[in-house]
């Protein structure tokens, strides 16, 4: 390999490598993260044509993602409104996202052990004894813009995500579990404990 | 006019003596840091990029700064001044980047 | 070049610099587009740790919210509440479940909004007063309307969420100490249709079972009532139950395929207004397929044309369904066909159906009729009386049943639910009320003729200088009509004229209204009596003192008696402790109605203090478990000695409604026709409906200021299908203009396939102005129960913008006391 194909590779790969953080997403019809961070400019177009102040600039500058947008799903969810695809300059946002269904910058996962609905079934089943700190509770299939389809309630009490979860964070918003939310969005790309398997292992031990 | 974005790496174990550097430096702004591997982002303001130039030698001089490493440039009014067509600048790659190139 | 250009421009440069150089660094610069830090996670905690965080004592008490009646646990530490859990022993939430909302109740009573001095309102301003002042301005006021306008120009406007001992004791203030009727409450915005409907049907109001038929009966018939959220934890009992017993049917009839509908084996969609239709045709189907009960028909059943007067018989109540074919109820309800056979055999066949409703029948203009045709399937089919068989209506709050139904504090009622038109009873009243003694009006006795019902109290009050309004004053506690109340453009000016007072803990739009604002105790700082739907009765023991300067309404009630000259005539109003005052009253209550099927008597304070499952009515005495069933020989302790209560019931019969002279239950034979609703029409093409999400409760004025709450529903929005949406070009979130004759709403579009086309939903607990819903609901009333129509308007929609961020989680604050924006 040559040298000055060497450097292109570098210069490829740089500052390109994004990082993931559970409940940070791109905005709605962002291409991968690799993509992403090769075509976003900064131009911070759709952070000021999001009409509900979700888009936030990253602060971060880990990996160069400084001035990219971000929606931080714990402060609030995307509202799926597609006001900043079209936006776009560059074409990091698909501007051919028009609908909700078409989404996917995310999946929500559900905390089995803090979720209260979980908690209750497990008291209703008598895997957990009762000591009347069980509550209902639906918030997150009520803030669902996808409700009935994204996520459902399995036997009418345990939320439960379907592949249609467009991972707008509207849920995680709005879960009143505290101080750490019982559900998470994970982002597009990021490797969890479903999807990466082996490697997330690895990971989780530190190697 | 022209501003700097730059990157000075410095010796980790000397920061206080950095920070009393750039103290002497009025036009110098710090920005970000990374004190534990001897980064920091700085900007450097100055009316030509000879003035620029100086205080890289100066800093270059001193043993626990390691580089500075320019990033980025602004040229300021400068190109407005292009853009109205009073000057013209020299396009030609085949120069070598120099000093008078970019005055 | 400017300096903040220049900033932007190093700011900028830097930021690539660093992302070039690939920094990972933490910013020493604040820059202007960052996103902030996400919000540091507060020490308290949700759910989970309450049950073993660590409290000084766990006082019993109920929930404060919903009808549901869910027993609880205060945890107390420091004399301050810190949780809540619930009361694994209980009947209601059984093993101690509760939701969302009641466990985190105990929060608001620290919330900063508190109201804890007396106001008055001194040249449009609300001003900080004392009490005495305050009590003072209230005195003479009244004394001074009473005396020129007559006693029915002061008015009492009560609440399902008052305790027991509180509505009691205004009841018996007004009616009995100022001989005026002119007293209503909140519950004739939710369950007067109910009350009618059992009153006409059965004669005695109230469910004649229990929450525990759920689990014994076959089939349960949900209408009008989006249990899931309104009765999350009753909804729950069901669903378990389903689930243990796929067997048993479930039968939803909604104009919204909701969480309860998720859980149905049938889900009958019915336009709003149009169900009757459905429940006619279902009896209809019954009888033609010969599966109603001859026998019960036969002993229990008494067939009546009109209002009831007039007797008919099975035949000519088969000639009048006749016309409810299931294509006919198809073609005005958009019900299939197929569906009204299905729910009429399983209604009919399965063996014990019990029907659970709530305000989608009773807040309706033809609400007793739907309360009368449902009782009327219950009848025909025979599930009356069995185990798991039963006609049920749901109340929506906490003590709408045992404060307001069972104390009669309605315009119309006296205590034990009979209308003070009947004559004995009334003579019972007064003679125990001693009424002749005391009364400060000149007729010293109660007024037979009723009072007026809520809608036309507030359409009636009015400034002195109204000549037609002849109510003059009106004390108002714990409730909000200026939020609750329909079509409110025509109610607001009329509060803000009269003498308002307003007994609250929060600042509400209808404090915004008042002349006097009284910082009230909040539940679990004075405690009382609630009883909930199932006739269960429940001490909630007081578990902390109030703050400096709020009062109980117990305590104001009384010191306004004592002013008005009541003193001997309201035995506790000289005690000093709120608990004993409160089971004074409570000894009072109990025994004025002790001779009525409604009696308490066996539920004693001590008695209410020991048991952690509360009392259902009827219980004579200390010794009865009290009743889970109704009407049955052998369950109901009224066919043990029916002459103490008045009654006859002839010895033989198993089963007796003897709240009708006859014992026979009427079957009514009522029109479908929603006559007084309001129709769609050209310009206004949309049927608008109302109701709860299970976050919130009502107007808000508490769920708003729990944080969990507030940020897991913090605004409302309009539901539409996504086929209207479609027509009418809207995409999620944008904002529309949504109007009615009446008033305006903006709301955000929120697109949904849940709900029927042309059918839209929003929800009722959001106070801000250009988002309450009430300004648009029709304000007609059911002609008999006096409820207002919440459940249909004719709107229209029109888009205003694209998406926009909506001011969230509002509430009215105390600088917004003064110049109410109702925008």
């Amino acid at each position: 390999m040559s040298i000055w194909e060497n450097i292109k590779n570098t210069l490829n790969n740089f500052p390109l490598k994004s990082s993931y953080q559970i409940n940070r997403m791109r905005p709605p019809g962002s291409c991968d993260e690799a993509m992403f961070m090769k075509l976003c400019v900064r131009c911070a177009r759709c952070v000021e044509a999001c009409p509900y102040r979700v888009l936030r600039r990253s602060s971060a500058t880990k990996n160069g993602e400084i001035g990219t947008p971000y929606i931080y799903a714990e402060i609030a969810g995307c509202q799926l409104c597609m006001k900043c695809t079209s936006v776009c300059p560059t074409g990091a946002i698909d501007s051919s996202t028009v609908e909700m269904q078409q989404v996917a910058i995310g999946v929500a996962r559900i905390n089995e052990d803090t979720c209260m609905n979980y908690l209750y079934s497990k008291v209703e089943s008598g895997e957990i004894e009762a000591t009347g700190s069980m509550a209902l509770c639906n918030s997150c299939l009520n803030s669902c813009p996808l409700r009935e389809e994204a996520i459902y309630l399995k036997d009418g009490i345990i939320p439960t995500i379907t592949e249609k979860c467009t991972g707008c964070g509207l849920c995680v918003e709005r879960c009143p579990i505290k101080p750490v939310k019982a559900i998470a969005v994970i982002p597009k790309g990021m490797p969890d404990a479903e999807t990466a398997g082996y490697f997330h292992y690895l990971k989780r031990i530190g190697r | 006019m022209i501003i700097a974005a730059s990157v000075l790496y410095f010796n980790e174990n000397k920061y206080d003596e950095v920070l009393e550097l750039l103290k002497k430096y009025k036009n110098i702004e710090t920005h970000q840091q990374d004190i534990e591997n001897g980064k920091m982002v700085i900007t450097i303001e100055a009316e030509n990029n000879k003035e620029i130039e100086d205080i890289e030698q100066d800093f270059k001089e001193k043993d626990f700064i390691v580089d500075l490493a320019h990033f980025a440039f602004h040229f300021g009014d400068e190109v407005e001044k292009v853009l109205s067509g009073g000057e013209v600048p020299d396009f030609d790659i085949n120069k070598p980047f120099t000093r008078k190139r970019l005055q | 070049m400017d300096i903040s250009r220049r900033n932007l421009i190093k700011t900028s440069l830097a930021a690539s610099a660093a992302a070039a150089a690939g920094l990972t660094l933490g910013c020493k610069k604040k820059e202007p587009a960052q996103a902030p830090a996400v919000e540091k996670a507060p020490a308290e905690t949700t759910a989970q740790t309450v049950g073993t965080q660590e409290v000084d004592k766990w006082v019993k008490g109920v929930c404060r919210m919903c009808g549901t009646g869910c027993s609880i646990y205060v945890g107390v530490k420091n004399g301050k509440m810190v949780a809540i859990k619930g009361n694994v022993d209980s009947k209601t939430n059984t093993r101690g479940f509760l939701c969302i909302k009641g466990m985190n109740i105990w929060k608001v009573a620290y919330h900063p909004d508190r109201l804890t001095t007396p106001l008055i309102r001194k040249n449009g301003k609300l001003e900080p007063a004392s009490w005495d002042e305050a009590l003072t301005l209230i005195e003479t006021k009244f004394k001074e309307f009473h005396k020129k306008y007559g006693y029915d120009s002061v008015a009492y406007y009560g609440s399902g969420q008052c305790t027991t001992e509180e509505s009691y004791t205004f009841n018996k203030i007004w009616k009995g100490g100022f001989g005026s009727n002119m007293m209503d409450g909140n519950p004739r915005l939710c369950m007067a249709s109910a009350v009618a409907g059992y009153l006409s049907s059965l004669g005695s109001d109230e469910p004649a079972g229990a929450y525990e038929d759920i689990e014994k009966a076959k089939c349960i018939f949900l209408t009008g009532s989006n249990t899931s959220e309104a009765h999350p934890i009753l909804f729950r009992r069901i669903a378990r139950y389903k689930k243990e017993n796929p067997d048993v049917k479930i039968i939803v009839c909604e104009p919204r395929k909701t969480q309860t509908s998720n859980i149905a084996d049938l889900w009958m969609p019915s336009l709003p207004g149009t169900d009757l239709a459905i429940f006619n045709g279902m009896a209809r189907e019954i009888i033609k397929n010969n599966w109603h009960d001859k026998e019960f028909i036969s002993k229990h059943a008494r067939f009546t044309s009109g209002d009831g007067s007039k007797a008919s018989s099975f035949d000519e109540y088969i000639k009048f369904i006749d016309k409810y074919t299931p294509e006919y109820v198809e073609k005005v309800t958009g019900c299939p066909a197929a569906s009204v056979k299905q729910a009429a055999e399983w209604f009919a066949k399965s063996g014990a159906t019990m029907s659970l409703w709530c305000m989608g029948l009773n807040q309706r203009s033809n609400g007793v009729w739907a309360n009368n045709l449902i009782h009327n399937l219950h009848v025909i089919t025979g599930n009356f009386g069995k185990p798991g068989a039963d006609s049920f209506s749901l109340t929506g709050q906490p003590n709408a049943c045992g404060g307001v139904r069972e104390t009669g504090s309605l315009s119309h009622l006296l205590p034990g639910c009979k209308p003070v038109a009947v004559e004995p009873w009334r003579k019972h009243v007064e003679s125990y009320w001693k009424v002749a003694e005391h009364c400060i009006n000149p007729t010293k006795a109660i007024n037979p003729k009723p009072g007026f019902p809520a809608v036309k109290l507030f359409s009636s009050l009015g400034g002195e200088n109204e000549k037609d309004k002849p109510v003059k004053a009106v004390i108002i506690s714990t409730t909000n009509p200026a939020q609750s109340l329909p079509n409110l453009n025509k109610f607001i000016p009329n509060m803000k004229n009269a003498f308002t007072v307003v007994i609250d803990i929060f600042p509400t739009r209808t404090a915004q209204l008042a002349t006097v604002v009284l910082p009230a105790a909040f539940l679990y700082e004075k405690g009382g009596v609630y009883g909930c739907s199932e006739r269960r009765s429940f001490l909630t023991q007081k578990a902390v003192e109030a703050p400096a300067g709020a009062k109980p309404d117990l305590w104001i009630a009384c010191q306004i008696a004592k002013r008005m000259g009541l003193e001997k005539y309201i035995a506790w109003s000289n005690e000093e402790d709120i608990v004993k005052m409160a089971e004074m009253a409570w000894n009072d209550y109990t025994g004025c109605t002790a001779n009525s099927e409604k009696t308490l008597a066996g539920a004693t304070y001590k008695r209410l203090r020991e048991s952690t499952t509360g009392v259902q009515w009827p219980c004579p005495s200390e010794d009865h478990p009290g009743t889970y069933k109704r009407y049955v020989r052998g369950m109901d302790p009224i066919f043990d000695n029916p002459e103490k209560y008045g009654l006859k019931i002839p010895a033989d019969a198993d089963m007796y409604f003897y709240g009708r002279p006859d014992g026979k239950i009427n079957v009514f034979m009522r029109d479908a026709e929603p006559k007084a609703s309001e129709k769609i029409s050209k310009e206004y093409p949309f049927l608008m409906t109302t109701g709860r999400v299970i976050e919130q409760w009502h107007t808000g004025t508490m769920t708003m200021r729990i944080p969990e709450t507030a940020s897991a529903h913090p605004n409302s929005y309009i539901e539409i299908h996504v086929q209207d949406a479609k027509k009418l070009g809207l995409s999620q979130g944008d904002m529309v203009k949504v109007e009615s004759v009446r008033g305006v709403n903006i709301l955000p579009v929120k697109i949904v396939n849940m709900t029927l086309e042309g059918v839209c939903f929003i929800p009722m607990h959001d106070q801000k102005g250009n988002r309450m819903v009430n300004f648009i609901c029709s304000d007609v009333v059911d002609a008999t129960s006096g409820e207002p129509d919440y459940k249909v308007s004719a709107v229209k929609i029109t888009k205003v913008s694209g998406p926009e961020k909506v001011d969230d989680r509002y509430v009215v604050t105390k600088e917004e006391l003064d110049n109410p924006t109702f925008s």
